[in-house]
């Protein structure tokens, strides 16, 4: 199956040689056109074919990339010697590599540029063309495969005996089948829209610092302050690092002037202080650039940015809906719990919530 | 995370910035996180205590002092600038040699 087509070239081999200007129609249909093929331009020698001064040059330039790929690959041992790498020190790494990486580069470089810069200025200058040839096989080629493969039903007995052929397709198609099921239980048992609906927040749940997880009271919180928040109890949970992916809380003050909650939220802060969903409704990236005077909040992956006077309604990027807020209260001993778990799912949109 | 993990500073909404860290003094790094200046928030004593302010100041002194262990750090600014640096500068110079390579000598 690999031997060139050679009926339908016009030279005996599958490099033409230089010269000739007529190339074989293959299976391409001939139209007439109105352009002719100009055919290669004329053939331009080169300076170190002319003059053998410059040829002495080219070979004295390719033995130095030589020369240099040698000093390269002494360069990369002596590095590898003069740069060990000391566990206390990080810079040793840094320097250690450098060298060595260097050295090697040039050991290969050299060696790479010396070759093309030869073969490019020294080795003889003919040039080929080669034939691009049709890629539908002569009629007896097609007519010989055709017959192969009925050579080998006719021995193997596959068409004619149909128990065991339909037995084997029976086979092949149950063979993928374990693997579908074994991969599929990779995901997680629980339904993804249940475990996305819920954070570990609960209702008297005490809002706590993040990572320490110690409580925070409303006293603690001045104006224009801001608390990383998880909640209480979540870091001796067993799927500690899911629970914080959803239940991350940004804890504000902010003037109570300045606060514009909305209908059915203005029971959800206390005294200016208010609680939002640390994470994204975009891809879900934790927000948590504020800045104090003009109220925003802003992601740092796609620059989302929310308003939190104003419910954290989104003014710029690409997030879709405000951060959703988490009703807090304050309990008796002035410490800030949560009302209750957030109202609406956290993070980024699934196909399944209802907004 | 306004600053950048490295202190190396980061942009906020709206043309405003957070300042590079590398030439604050600590005192200054304190100052600010317990006035909260501009558009900073404010980290008083009860939500950073005063030794987990100092221990933030240890780190960015540490990175301060400590070259980067990979090389060039490009200003620790992170994915961006390095995908800059090897579009124009890595990939400028593939494309050169590839250039070079498929040319006729001379």
């Amino acid at each position: 199956m690999a031997e060139h087509d050679d009926e339908a070239l016009n030279s005996s081999s599958a490099v033409e040689k230089h010269g000739t200007t007529s190339t074989s129609a293959g299976t391409a249909v001939v139209a007439a056109d109105p352009f002719e093929n100009p055919g290669e331009p004329p053939h331009r020698a080169r300076r170190t074919d002319v003059d053998p001064k410059k040829q002495r040059l080219a070979e004295r330039q390719v033995a130095t990339y030589f020369y240099l790929s040698i000093v390269g690959s002494v360069l990369a041992i002596a590095a590898y010697i003069a740069f060990p790498i000391d566990p206390e020190d990080f810079g040793t790494v840094r320097t250690g590599n450098l060298w060595l990486g260097l050295a090697i580069a040039l050991a290969l470089l050299a060696l790479g540029l010396g070759a093309v810069y030869w073969s490019k200025s020294l080795v003889v200058d003919r040039e080929i063309t080669e034939m691009r040839h049709g890629t539908r096989g002569t009629d007896a080629t097609r007519a010989k495969a055709v017959e192969a493969f009925q050579l080998a039903d006719k021995e193997s007995g596959f068409s004619r005996r149909k128990l065991i052929r339909n037995s084997m397709i029976g086979a092949l198609a149950a063979f993928p089948l374990p693997g579908i099921v074994l991969v599929r239980d990779l995901a997680p048992a629980e339904d993804p829209n249940e475990l996305l609906r819920h954070t570990f927040w609960k209702s008297g749940m005490r809002l706590t610092k993040d990572p320490t997880g110690l409580p925070i009271k409303a006293s603690d919180i001045t104006i224009g302050s801001v608390f990383h928040v998880i909640p209480d109890g979540m870091l001796d949970s067993e799927h500690m690092l899911e629970e914080k992916a959803k239940a991350s809380v940004l804890l504000m003050r902010l003037d109570p002037k300045d606060l514009n909650p909305s209908k059915g939220h203005e029971d959800w802060g206390y005294d200016g202080i208010v609680a939002y969903s640390k994470i994204c409704t975009h891809v879900g990236c934790p927000v948590a650039l504020y800045e104090q005077q003009t109220h925003h909040l802003l992601c740092p992956c796609h620059q989302s940015t929310f308003d939190v006077s104003n419910n954290c309604e989104v003014i710029f990027g690409p997030a879709a809906r405000p951060l959703p807020q988490l009703p807090i209260a304050i309990d008796d001993d002035g410490y800030l719990v949560a009302q209750s778990d957030f109202h609406e799912p956290v993070g980024p949109s699934f196909w399944e919530r209802e907004r | 995370m306004c600053h950048n993990v490295a202190g190396a500073g980061g942009a906020l909404t709206e043309g405003k910035y957070a300042p590079n860290l590398q030439s604050v003094t600590g005192k200054h790094i304190y100052e600010a996180m317990v006035t909260g200046p501009q558009n900073m928030p404010v980290f008083n004593d009860l939500n950073l205590t005063p030794e987990q302010k100092a221990d933030i100041i240890t780190y960015l002194k540490y990175v301060q002092d400590n070259k980067s262990p990979g090389g060039f750090a490009l200003g620790s600014l992170g994915p961006v600038a390095e995908g800059l640096f090897i579009w124009i500068f890595g990939l400028g110079a593939v494309v050169a040699m590839t250039v070079w390579l498929t040319a006729k000598s001379n």
